[in-house]
């Protein structure tokens, strides 16, 4: 097992309220799957991949990453075998430095030494990892990521979150905040990533025909637990439509559902 | 094509001549004191024909309590090629020094309290006045003045060379009369109300000295002093009408013509290094009689027959010269 | 001709700092006020040092290190104890005013006569001034920036860099970017109070208060050489950093030179240098409103 929750529970305090974003989730990762998590808004997604990779400490609960215990652990510390993609474009790259110095920055998971961060080696095995993203961007080593566009960047972000082979690979909504067009791109160099580097994935989208196209696995979240966890045949004879039924099934209301729904078939 | 030539060296030769003299004068910042000096510089030499715009140019500077610009303020002198530096303070005469060491550019430095430990000596261009001030006989008359007096209260800027080392001599004249100094410091302006607050209680008088922040500040301690019915004695006469009890010291105009008499004697052809430092001498003693009027505050005898002047009705009266 | 020298002198030497200032400023994107402290405390520990009887070359060397330290003290302020990035500089720097005075002993350290380690590298060289100094002064000033290039292509300095870029994406790849900017302001200060040990040595004398008003300077400085040159890369930064140090003590020195003639006062200095460095930041915005762009 690459990723094992049990009893995950994550409460927040605001001042007088007290919010459950998390009620007790069981969740189990063999390596190489590829798992899409749905949710309606307020499921506890983020919170959940938060909480994997350390940005945020369970209320109750166990995190255990390749068998080693994490609850505990810094995100900088457990960095090294996860990879994270966000959803702002921007967030996953250094703006003012050349794309040839983010890639690099990537190679590594670990304490930095004093030796020179690109030789002509590397340079060479960084424009063959980008080739492979198939964009064009091989040839732009040495620009500035700052005038790559998002579509761009994220494709990057994602190559950025392989690169080092992480034992994890932590998606949350990384197609989101990009048009149509780039948002299929980006998704298209992602699975491509993924099924040569057979990097466990979990991939959180709010698009339903996303997730039941892409992966192996699909998890549908709801007020805090997991409701529906289908494997690959059940997956792949669904629709778009039995989906929303479900959803209503477990009991989401009639608003959240329509927003998903319509995201959904409108993309499909 | 010689006669031209000559010509020109003729007329070179007259504007070597006509060149007015360049006097470099600089400062470390705008005070009263320091600016009294250079007034007192430049008006004794006013007074032996030297004109300005006529035979005589000053250039002046102002570092504005920048130490990088006092350096780069001496380095402009040199630029302009003066013929001689008044440099007035420390950190001034220091940069201008350790700018002109190596030339024979005279430099006279003026209102540095210690010029051995501050590193002006030695240097045969260069030489100046010293506004040390005699703490043994202020606080002597502070005895005089308190009767039975054992602790005397000081308030100071740690940071400001000159007051540094006038406290220090403060502590050990206080120590060979019987006196303990009680410190207060103050780093800036701001900070001289609390240093004096600090020290009520404590003390049976308050000493200041030549100090630009706590006089800068001294409002506040004269309100002490006066709450608490305790003298107050600044080393600095144009404290008297502020509120100091007594004033000694003595006036920085006159210091500054001291200074100019120095270079007046070096301009009409005497070596800097025949010319030892020369310390303020003769320390006035004002007495604030409106002021010990409010306090219901006597002077005794003693004092009064030593006092050079008074203030009185808000106007000061002469005594002795 | 002497104008120029001593600007070029003056800016290659506070220029150091002027390099600190970036590493802390740009690259960190972290205001360091800590620098008005680490300045003279660099002076003050050289001065102590030499009068001692220290070598001067060790004396600088050991005020890099206790600038270093301070600037450590600042970044674990800043990091382990949360406390505001401007807020731990400027605690710092009142620290260390203290500290100086005890280093010193006293508020003022003539050097005048002593050993400094600009005039034995002159001597050394069989150089003659007015250049001699100057290109010391240069070799150091470019000896320094090449280091310090070198170091922002290392592993260990491209993380730095985008830690102060981006410190959570830096977080994701295993860099701690608290231990980066406690090392950023380490080595930001170290330079810092080289450059105060150097100038203490050429003016002569530590004086507690002369650290007053150098993040002002360094930031001038810094952002002066970025308007006239856009760096994109690092190596360009520094160059910009140090001929920016350059033009800021040329101002002065211009402000002073010829102040006089345009009706400014030896008071107006201050103001007269602050608009000699506020027309050269403002010349490309007002190029491009004429242009009819935005800036």
């Amino acid at each position: 097992m690459i990723l094992e929750l049990s009893g995950i529970s994550k409460t927040f305090t605001l001042g007088a309220e007290r919010i459950e974003a998390l009620r007790g989730v069981d969740l189990s990762l063999a390596e190489g799957e590829f798992v899409t998590v749905i949710g309606s808004n307020g499921a506890g997604k983020s919170t959940l991949l938060n909480i994997i990779a350390g940005t945020c400490r369970p209320t109750r609960g166990r995190v255990k990453i390749a068998g080693r215990d994490v609850t505990r652990w810094p995100a900088h510390s457990r960095a090294r075998w996860i990879g994270r993609v966000f959803q702002d474009p921007l967030k996953g790259t250094a703006a003012h430095m050349t794309l040839a110095e983010n890639l690099a920055l990537a190679l590594r998971k670990g304490p930095r030494g004093l030796g020179p961060v690109l030789s002509h080696a590397k340079r060479k095995r960084l424009e063959k990892a980008l080739a492979h993203l198939d964009m064009g961007l091989e040839g732009r080593l040495r620009e500035r990521v700052a005038h790559l566009s998002g579509g761009e960047r994220q494709a990057v972000t994602v190559l950025m979150a392989t690169l080092a082979r992480p034992k994890l690979l932590l998606l949350d909504e990384h197609t989101a905040a990009l048009d149509p067009a780039n948002a299929d791109k980006v998704l298209e160099v992602t699975e491509r990533l993924v099924e040569e580097s057979r990097i466990t994935t979990l991939m959180v989208t709010h698009r339903m025909d996303q997730a039941l196209r892409t992966g192996s696995r699909l998890i549908m979240m709801h007020k805090g637990r997991v409701h529906l966890d289908l494997g690959q045949k059940e997956k792949r004879n669904l629709t778009v439509d039995n989906l929303v039924s479900l959803f209503r099934r477990v009991g989401v209301t009639d608003d959240e559902l329509l927003l998903e729904a319509v995201r959904g078939r409108s993309s499909a | 094509m010689k006669l031209s030539a000559l010509l020109a060296a003729v007329l070179f030769g007259l504007a070597a001549l006509a060149t007015p003299l360049k006097i470099g004068i600089t400062q470390i910042v705008d005070h009263p004191a320091l600016n009294a000096v250079r007034q007192g510089v430049i008006d004794v030499l006013a007074e032996a024909g030297y004109v300005e715009g006529e035979n005589v140019e000053y250039v002046l500077g102002n570092a504005q309590g920048d130490f990088s610009v006092a350096m780069s303020i001496a380095q402009n002198f040199l630029a302009q090629g003066v013929d001689l530096v008044v440099s007035i303070a420390t950190p001034t005469s220091q940069a201008a020094v350790q700018v002109f060491k190596d030339t024979s550019v005279p430099v006279v430095f003026s209102a540095v309290t210690d010029p051995v430990g501050a590193g002006l000596t030695g240097y045969p261009h260069v030489t100046g006045t010293s506004d040390m001030i005699d703490v043994t006989s202020d606080l002597a008359l502070l005895k005089e003045l308190v009767p039975g007096l054992t602790k005397v209260g000081m308030v100071y800027n740690p940071g400001e060379a000159n007051s540094a080392v006038l406290t220090d001599m403060a502590k050990d004249a206080g120590g060979d009369l019987g006196l303990e100094i009680v410190a207060a410091a103050a780093e800036n302006t701001a900070a001289v109300p609390l240093a004096a607050q600090s020290l009520i209680g404590r003390v049976q008088a308050i000493y200041v000295t030549t100090d630009n922040t706590v006089v800068s500040a001294l409002e506040s301690v004269v309100d002490v002093a006066k709450s608490q019915g305790i003298p107050l004695l600044v080393a600095d006469p144009s404290s008297l009408e502020r509120g100091a009890l007594v004033c000694t010291g003595f006036d920085y105009y006159d210091h500054g013509r001291m200074t100019g008499e120095l270079v007046l004697k070096i301009l009409q052809g005497a070596s800097p290094a025949d010319l030892p430092v020369e310390y303020q001498k003769g320390t006035q003693v004002w007495l604030n009689l409106d002021m010990a009027g409010e306090m219901g505050f006597s002077f005794p005898q003693a004092i009064e027959e030593k006092a050079t002047g008074l203030l009185f009705g808000g106007r000061r009266f002469v005594i002795k010269d | 001709m002497t104008l120029f020298v001593h600007a070029v002198e003056q800016g290659l030497i506070y220029g150091l700092m002027a390099l600190g200032v970036y590493v802390s400023f740009r690259v960190l994107a972290f205001p360091d006020l800590s620098v008005d402290g680490t300045f003279p405390l660099g002076a003050a520990v050289a001065a102590a040092l030499i009068i001692g009887g220290w070598d001067p070359f060790l004396a600088s060397l050991v005020a890099l290190g206790a600038g270093a330290v301070a600037g450590a003290f600042t970044g674990i302020l800043a990091t382990k104890f949360r406390i505001q990035g401007l807020l731990a500089g400027v605690l710092t720097m009142i620290m260390l005013y203290s500290l100086n005075l005890r280093i010193m002993g006293r508020p003022n350290l003539p050097l005048l006569g002593r050993p400094s380690a600009l005039t034995v590298t002159v001597q050394a060289l069989h150089l003659t001034p007015p250049w001699g100094l100057v290109l010391v002064a240069a070799i150091l000033a470019l000896g320094v920036k090449f280091l310090l290039d070198l170091f922002f292509h290392t592993e260990l300095g491209t993380a730095m860099r985008a830690t102060g870029d981006n410190p959570e994406m830096v977080r994701a790849f295993g860099v701690n970017p608290e231990t980066m900017v406690i090392l950023g302001l380490a080595l930001s200060n170290g330079l810092v109070a080289l450059a105060g040990a150097l100038v203490a040595q050429y003016s002569g004398f530590a004086d507690v208060g002369m650290g007053v008003g150098t993040i002002v300077a360094g930031l001038a400085s810094v952002i002066v050489g970025e308007m006239l040159f856009r760096p994109r890369t690092v190596i360009w930064a520094t160059v910009a950093a140090l001929v920016g140090s350059c033009l800021y003590r040329g101002a002065i020195l211009v402000a002073l030179r010829y102040g006089g003639a345009l009706g400014f006062t030896a008071s107006d200095l201050k103001l007269l240098t602050a608009l000699v460095v506020l027309g050269a930041l403002m010349a490309p915005a007002i190029r491009a409103r004429l242009k009819g762009e935005e800036a």
